[in-house]
This record gives structure tokens, C-alpha cells and sequence, in this order.
């Protein structure tokens, strides 16, 4: 390690240390985790091999440094690892900001010539103090922007041992008998562990957990719920419960401008997939799914039952065709709904052309995926807490009702064409226009389905008291 | 000074300081082995830290040593452990310090043993105890005692995350944040104990003054974390177990109040150099201003109480700005009532949350006229900390007040104001606990509670009424500090 050191030497001249600065930038810049992580060690690499120029200073103890950096880097990236689809709550900012920031921070040091010279022992010349100076004090502040920046345990941690490095190294140059660069090391170790452990914690809070749990455990559980597609938590389940507002392809061609096929009949309701200039195509593994799915339902002779799987294979095939059906094993598994009236001409999914069916395509506030669907298979106890379902009482969920159910009762729901403010001929979701409309009355209709959710959530909301 | 040489562990004497940490890690392995059984591992902590409270508290070190017939050792309460170049003892102004955290745990303990705080709770605090333990006994370390202890608080905070965060699917911005000061500072002491050390050489070099002067009035401003670092104290009042933010927010105001002590007595001549009443008073004011403010806007309990602790906290960082010697009898004093009425709210606060599902708003509602006494005691509590009449912090505001008037009546009309602030925000988190009750389903309170709850407010009300019971125990405190 230590003919690494003098091998890597550069780090320690001029050119050396404004690349060191350079790299200590581009952290805030890029503001990725991985560029984070691997600028912390250059940095530390940088911040050694200067202190080590000196002379003062054994190569040992900077080894040490290194590794400790290295190792925390190591905790916070397992970290990371163990929590992939973690966005951060609070982002900071753009790019664009995080350069002006940059670029107002270094014309201030520039502008104002602070005249600022750390302590170094007698023993370091003038010109090495003079360089130590500049570096360690554009690391801090980096490392302070860097916190001002962010909110997340993962750059607040990189932040805080971006901070330690040239404290780090300067105690050694300071007090090198003292042991104080041994405590140092052992509380970088304790900010990367604790950091880390946030960071598992900052994924679950993302994606809210049906029971909070109040132990010190590493949310395995959680995790688990994040990575399995299928389960998917609260927060994704309510884009289920915006109130529906459906849209005729008059309505879309007024607003979007996409001139829509001739064929489709005046009214027919469109889901956003057929907002594309193409047609959408069914991919030949998925029209080789269903006519398995169609056989295997033939074979068993339970007509009712193959009326309902090819109606959940016509809903599959309209909802994102471009999908692969590899990656959604548990599509197989789709379990047939409650009895229709679907009619059975209809069920081959290869003829699943949007302007030959008159399907209702709910529009929520996202669209409604192959993934939303497979969400709705799971009862809605499963991701709402225990209390929020209210089993003795008629009008509210039955846990024993899966969504998938209730979008096939909703399909055959007829509509009714209503004036919208374009002027143009819309179809609106009849529960909710009663839902809205008169809260109070409450129809069959509305007790079924997604209009039951929806109305069931006003309903709370209105509970509530006005002077909250 | 002889001090214990751990390689002799035949020997018969025992020193202070190593039964007092060993004995917490050893109880706090064995709570961690036995975390399941909570209740279990909380009453025997809480047993163990109250009689070390109390035997602590009524110690004479000038007693003979101690004999232990069981272990078949003698302790010697004087006796010091030097490790790794840091030197232990059990003396007169640790007592104090000591007694006083012991007591915070055990209270603690006893208020887990209703109501989980979290399976780790115990283990952990049990760690953080012996760590501030360490710090009140430093008396000497790889650089002056005073200026390490920010390098240790480092450590401290970072242990604390955990129960503060406590598994929590919750933001973690206050655990995280709470971070940030010691971190901060840590290396200015480290500076200043390098020109100290210069210093020693030539006394009466002024620049060398100044410096020293300079870096250790920064680190304990930001350490105080007053406005705009304010933050990890709401955050955290929001998210973390009540129970928890009570604990480690006094603890570590605790140390504190012991390092601003300790650095201003080794460096008496810091304020004559620099205007270090000014930047507390500024900094006293800014917090306890913004603390009313942002009180009379919040609607989450846990953030009300984070704000009034604030407040309250920026209060006693003005008192510690007044010069002269009496101000830290006073501040004692405030901090005592600001223990008293944060340990009352978070009584009614743990209750409460547990209660209301983690303050659902719709659990919330109401829940007053479920559990009357919970929530009077979260409301009395979070009132005494705004020094509202007949509550524990009334008597320690109006003292402050004064104090401050005395110097500049226009700073105590700002505090007075922003108190009026957190009284707003406490009436209106009254009007949503006892309003109309929304989840009928909500049982009542548990006896056991309510019982809790009632002696909460009992000793904020005698408190209240006769502020002088804190005295004699005040008194006591400050003559072992002048030691």
C-alpha cells in the first residue's frame, strides 16, 4: 500500500489536487450514488497522498484512512444494494442549480481572498500548508453543500464523512500521538452505520407500510414487498381510488390532437394505450398464453369459467400490449372472476382491437397497468391496515372480493354520453357523477366496484371535522 | 494518581468508573440477548439505573472504599481507570451529571414497561448511558477532556439514531439530522485544543486567545444548535418514539450544559476575548422566537412538542449568555422544569400515539374524552415548557424573564410573544383532543396510564406551586460543579 501511495503520487502535486477538487465537485454535480461513493474515496485517496507529501506523516495511518473510507463507502453501497428502487424523498434540484451553486461558492473564494491559513506544525513548508489549506477547505465546502443539498440519509452521509476526510487528515498532522485519528475513524465507521441503517428505513417510508412497526429490525419484510411486484403497498394501491373520469375518443381527439381509426364506434371509451399512432400489437407469447389459458379452460369444461378467463385475457391484452409476459410469471395465475355477460365472440385476445370492442377503460390518475392489475389481484386487506376494513358492515369492502372482479362487473356497466367542456360528446362514469353530484344518495351501482371504493374514502373525508 | 491498571484484574480494588460502564454494557448485553421480553429487560434496567441514581446522588467520596462481599472486591469510589489515554473518575461535578441521567433512565424505563418503545430500547440506551457516563467522568484524554467530548457526542448521536428511528417506516430527517451538529463541530475543538496546547506555552498571547476563543465559541453555538440548526429537534419530536425524544433530548442537553461548563471554567478568559454573550443572546433569541412561531402553526403533537421544547431550549441559551455567576443556578433551574414538563408530556404523548395509530388524524379526534388524563398531561406538559401559569415551567420562565428584562426588556417582550405563540398552538391542539370523538371504537385509557398520567401532572402542579422543592437538590448540584 504504501508504494501505491508513491505511485499515485500525482494525486499530491498541483494538477493532482485540482482534480481531487474537480472530483469533489463532480459529486454534487452528478448527484448519483455511485459517483458519490467512488468520489469519496478519491477524495480520501487525494486528501492522503497530500498530507502524506509532507513528510510529517506516516503512510500507515493514511492507509488506515483509506480503508476506513473505503469501508464506509462499502456499508453505505450494501445499503443501497439492499434497497434498489429507493429513490430519495427530497431531491436537490437540477443540475443547473447545483453548478450555479458551484460556481457562486468558488467566485465568492475567489472574490473575497479570505486570507485564511490553517495551523500546521513548523515543520511543513510554506507552500505545502498553503496548498493543504485551499484543498481542505473546498472539501468542506463540498461537503457542506453537499449537506445543504440534500435530505437523504445516503448524501447526508456522504456529506458528514466528506466532512471528517480533511479533519481527519489534519488531525493526524496535528496531534499524530494522540489516538484522535483512531476515534475519528471509529465515528466515520458509526456515521456510515447509521446512515445505511436510514437508508432501509427511507424506502419503506417512501412506500408506507400497512403496520408501522416500532422495533429496531432491519425492514426485511418491507423490502421484500418492494422488490415482489405483486404486492404493491397503500400508496400505489390509492392511484385505484381517484375518481374515474373516462374519456370517448372524440374527447381525446379534441384534446390530444391523435386522429383516432374510423371504425371505433362514437362513444367507445378508450384506455391510454390506445393513445399511440399504432395499433397496438399483441406480442406472440401473450396470444400463446391465452390460447393455452383457453384451452386449458376447454379441457376442463367449465364454460362459465372460460367466459371469465378470456374476458381477464381481453383486459390483459388492452392494457400494455409491449409488456413481456416472462417477466410477469404470476400472470398465469389470474383467477377467474365472478360470473358476466361477456360475450364469448369477443374472448380471443388476438382480435383484441380497440375499436371492436366496446370495453369501459377506467381512467385513474395513472394508467391502468398490467402491474395495477396485478395489484388489484391481491384483496385489498392485504395493503390497507386491518382497521381501515370494516368487515361488519354491508356497505363497505368485502376482503373476500378481489378488485379484478369488480373492474369485470364495472365492464359491463353501460354509459351514457354526457356534454363535456370541450364541447364534445364524453362518456362520464355515471357513479361518479352521483358520487359528486349528490353524495348523499347512494345507488346499487355505487355500492359495487371501484365507485364503492371511491365513495367510501369521500365518505371519511367528509366524516371529518370542518375545523380541520 | 493511582489509577486501576485493567491488567491487574486480581486485584481486590475496583475503581468507580469501571463498574459503572461495565456494569451498564454487561446489563445492556444481557437486555439486548433477552430484548423480547420487554418488560422483562425494562424493569430490571429500570431497577438497576434508579438505585444507581439514588446511590450515586447520596455518595460521599470521601467515605472509605466500598466493600463488595459478593464479588469478593473492594470499589473505591475515588479510584480512576486510565485506558487508551483516556483517564476515568468518579468526581465531585461528574455526580451530579451522573445521578441526574441515571434518574432520566430509569424514568424512561418505567414508562417503556406500558408502552414499547421499540424491542432495542433498553440495549441501546443502555450503551448511550454509559457513554454520557464516560463523558461526565473524562478527566483527562488524548487532548483536554472538554474538547474531546464533541468527538465522542459524534458517536453518542450516531447510536442514538437507532432508537430513534426505531424500525419506523418514517421520514428519517430528524434522527439524521440530529447528526449534523457534533459532526460540525468536532474538528474546531479539535483546532482549538491544538492552539490550547500552544497556548500553555505562551498564556498571554493574545491572538492565541482570540483563536482558541474564537473556534470554541463557534462549536458551542452550533453545538447548541440553535436557529437555523434547529431542526433535528422537531423532526424528531415528529417521528421518534416520545419516549426516546424525552430521553436523548435531555441527555444530550444535559452534556452539553456540563461541556459549556467545563470549557468555560479551563478558558475563563473566552468571554473577555470574545462577544460570546452577544452570539448566545442572538442565538437564545432567534430560537425561542421561531420555537413560538412555528408552534402556533403546527398541527402534528409531536411537532408542537418539538416546538415548545425549542422554544423553551432557546430560553436557556439566552440565560447561559447573561453574564455573572448566578445565571447558571437559574439555568439549572430552568432545565430542571424543562425535564419535569418534557417527561409529563411525553407520558401523555407516548399514550396518545399508541392510542391514535401514530397521531392519525382521525384517531386523534376526540381521544381526549377517552383518555382525559393522557392527554391532559401531553397538553400541561407542552404548557409548562411555554411557561404558562400553574404549569412546572412557569416559575423557571418567569425567573428567565426577568433575568432577561433586567438586561434588555425588548428581548424578554420577544420571548413573551413567542410563548403566546406556543399557548396558541397548545389550545388548539386542546380544542382537536377533546372535541367531538370520531373513532367510537377508541377504548379508554389503561388505569396503569392514567395513573402515570395523573402523577405527571401531580408533580408539575407541586412544582408549580412550590417551585422551591428544586432548591435544595440545585444547590447541591452547583456546589459539586464548583468543585
Amino acid at each position: 500500500m504504501t508504494s501505491l501511495f508513491s505511485s499515485f503520487n500525482f494525486f499530491a502535486s498541483g494538477t493532482g489536487i485540482i482534480l481531487t477538487c474537480a472530483v469533489a465537485a463532480a459529486m454534487i454535480l452528478l448527484w448519483d450514488w455511485r459517483a458519490s461513493l467512488i468520489g469519496l474515496i478519491v477524495v480520501q485517496f487525494g486528501a492522503a497522498a497530500v498530507a502524506l507529501q509532507t513528510g510529517q506523516i506516516e503512510a500507515q495511518l493514511m492507509i488506515v484512512q483509506v480503508c476506513i473510507i473505503a469501508l464506509c463507502t462499502l456499508i453505505l453501497a450494501i445499503s443501497i444494494a439492499q434497497a434498489p428502487r429507493s429513490p430519495t424523498i427530497s431531491q436537490s434540484g437540477n443540475w443547473i442549480m447545483r453548478l450555479l451553486m458551484l460556481i457562486l461558492v468558488y467566485t465568492a473564494l475567489r472574490l473575497f481572498d479570505f486570507n485564511f491559513s490553517l495551523p500546521f506544525p513548523n515543520a511543513i513548508e510554506a507552500s505545502d500548508a498553503l496548498r493543504m489549506t485551499v484543498f481542505f477547505i473546498w472539501i468542506s465546502i463540498c461537503a457542506l453543500l453537499t449537506l445543504g443539498l440534500s435530505n437523504s440519509p445516503l448524501f447526508t452521509g456522504v456529506a458528514l464523512l466528506l466532512w471528517c476526510v480533511p479533519a481527519h487528515v489534519f488531525a493526524t498532522l496535528l496531534l499524530p500521538e494522540s489516538g484522535v485519528s483512531v476515534l475519528i475513524g471509529i465515528v466515520e465507521l458509526l456515521i456510515a452505520l447509521g446512515c445505511s441503517y436510514l437508508i432501509l428505513t427511507e424506502s419503506l417510508s417512501i412506500k408506507q407500510r400497512p403496520i408501522v412497526s416500532t422495533d429496531i429490525t432491519f425492514p426485511v419484510e418491507g423490502r421484500r414487498m418492494l422488490t415482489d411486484s405483486s404486492m404493491v403497498p397503500i400508496g400505489e394501491m390509492t392511484t385505484m381510488d381517484i375518481p374515474t373520469v373516462p374519456l370517448t375518443a372524440e374527447a381525446r381527439q379534441a384534446m390530444t390532437g391523435v386522429t383516432l381509426p374510423q371504425t371505433a364506434p362514437r362513444g367507445t371509451i378508450l384506455s391510454d394505450t390506445n393513445l399511440t399512432d399504432k395499433p397496438p400489437r399483441i406480442n406472440r407469447a401473450q396470444a400463446a398464453q391465452s390460447r393455452a389459458a383457453q384451452s386449458r379452460a376447454a379441457q376442463s369444461g367449465a364454460k362459465q369459467s372460460q367466459k371469465n378467463q378470456s374476458q381477464i385475457n381481453q383486459m390483459q391484452a388492452n392494457l400494455s400490449p409491449s409488456d413481456s409476459s416472462q417477466s410477469h410469471p404470476r400472470r398465469e395465475t389470474l383467477t377467474p372472476g365472478t360470473p358476466t355477460q361477456a360475450n364469448p365472440t369477443q374472448a380471443d385476445p388476438t382480435q383484441a382491437d380497440p375499436t371492436q370492442n366496446n370495453q369501459k377503460w377506467v381512467r385513474s390518475g395513472s394508467p391502468l397497468t398490467r402491474t395495477n392489475l396485478k395489484a388489484a389481484q391481491k384483496p385489498l386487506t392485504d395493503s390497507l391496515p386491518s382497521r381501515q376494513v370494516d368487515q361488519s358492515s354491508p356497505d363497505q369492502y368485502s376482503p373476500n372480493q378481489s378488485l379484478p372482479n369488480q373492474l369485470a362487473e364495472e365492464v359491463q356497466e353501460p354509459t351514457q354520453p354526457t356534454p363535456n367542456l370541450f364541447g364534445t360528446s364524453t362518456h362520464l362514469d355515471k357513479d361518479y357523477i352521483n358520487s359528486k353530484a349528490e353524495p348523499q344518495q347512494k345507488s346499487k351501482k355505487e355500492k359495487t366496484g371501484l365507485s364503492r371504493l371511491f365513495n367510501r374514502r369521500q365518505k371519511d373525508e367528509t366524516d371529518l371535522p370542518k375545523d380541520r | 494518581m493511582n489509577c486501576f491498571d485493567p491488567a491487574t484484574l486480581n486485584s481486590p480494588n475496583i475503581s468507580l468508573p469501571l463498574l459503572i460502564l461495565g456494569g451498564l454494557f454487561l446489563l445492556a448485553l444481557i437486555t439486548y440477548i433477552f430484548r423480547s421480553w420487554e418488560w422483562l429487560t425494562t424493569s430490571v434496567a429500570a431497577v438497576i439505573t434508579g438505585w444507581l441514581a439514588l446511590w450515586l446522588w447520596n455518595l460521599d467520596l470521601s467515605a472509605a472504599p466500598i466493600q463488595l462481599s459478593l464479588l469478593n472486591r473492594v470499589i473505591a469510589p475515588t479510584g480512576c481507570l486510565e485506558r487508551l489515554g483516556f483517564m476515568l473518575q468518579v468526581h465531585p461535578a461528574a455526580i451530579p451529571v451522573l445521578a441526574t441521567s441515571m434518574a432520566l433512565a430509569c424514568i424512561a424505563f418505567v414508562l417503556t414497561i406500558r408502552i414499547s418503545q421499540g424491542h432495542s430500547f433498553v440495549p441501546f440506551t443502555l450503551i448511550l448511558l454509559a457513554g454520557y457516563a464516560l463523558l461526565a467522568m473524562l478527566v483527562s484524554g488524548p487532548v483536554a477532556a472538554p474538547l474531546i467530548t464533541p468527538l465522542l457526542l459524534v458517536g453518542l448521536s450516531s447510536i442514538g439514531i437507532y432508537i430513534l428511528q426505531a424500525g419506523r417506516a418514517t421520514r428519517s430527517d430528524g434522527p439524521l439530522r440530529s447528526l449534523i451538529p457534533a459532526v460540525l463541530t468536532f474538528p474546531l475543538f479539535l483546532i482549538a485544543s491544538w492552539y490550547a496546547d500552544r497556548l500553555a506555552l505562551s498564556p498571554r498571547d493574545p491572538e492565541l486567545m482570540n483563536i482558541v476563543s474564537l473556534l470554541l465559541t463557534v462549536g458551542i453555538i452550533v453545538l447548541l444548535a440553535p436557529v437555523p440548526l434547529h431542526s433535528a429537534m422537531a423532526d424528531v419530536a415528529e417521528t421518534a418514539p416520545p419516549i426516546v425524544t424525552m430521553l436523548l433530548t435531555l441527555l444530550y442537553q444535559l452534556a452539553l450544559l456540563h461541556l459549556i461548563y467545563r470549557v468555560l471554567t479551563a478558558y475563563p478568559f473566552i468571554p473577555r476575548t470574545i462577544p460570546l454573550e452577544f452570539g448566545l443572546t442572538i442565538a437564545g433569541v432567534l430560537t425561542a422566537a421561531w420555537g413560538g412561531i412555528a408552534a402556533a402553526g403546527a398541527e402534528h403533537p409531536g411537532r408542537l412538542w418539538g416546538y415548545a421544547a425549542l422554544h423553551d431550549w432557546g430560553l436557556l441559551i439566552m440565560l447561559l449568555g447573561i453574564p455573572g455567576n448566578t445565571n447558571w443556578q437559574i439555568v439549572l433551574f430552568l432545565f430542571a422544569l424543562r425535564a419535569i414538563s418534557m417527561l409529563t408530556a411525553a407520558i401523555g404523548l407516548s399514550a396518545i400515539e399508541h392510542a391514535s395509530r401514530t397521531f392519525d388524524s382521525e384517531w386523534l379526534q376526540g381521544i381526549g374524552k377517552r383518555m382525559p388524563w393522557n392527554s391532559a398531561a401531553f397538553l400541561i406538559g407542552g404548557l409548562g415548557l411555554a411557561g404558562f401559569p400553574l404549569s412546572a415551567g412557569f416559575t423557571g420562565h418567569w425567573v428567565g424573564l426577568m433575568t432577561v428584562a433586567s438586561n434588555d426588556w425588548r428581548i424578554a417582550a420577544v420571548v413573551m410573544v413567542a410563548s403566546a405563540g406556543v399557548v396558541i398552538g397548545f389550545i388548539r391542539m386542546a380544542r382537536t383532543l377533546y372535541g367531538p370523538l370520531i373513532q367510537t371504537r377508541l377504548l379508554n385509557e389503561n388505569p396503569v396510564g392514567a395513573l402515570l398520567a395523573f402523577v405527571g401532572i401531580l408533580i408539575s402542579a407541586s412544582l408549580a406551586l412550590s417551585p422551591q422543592l428544586l432548591t435544595g437538590p440545585i444547590e447541591s448540584a452547583l456546589l459539586a460543579l464548583s468543585r
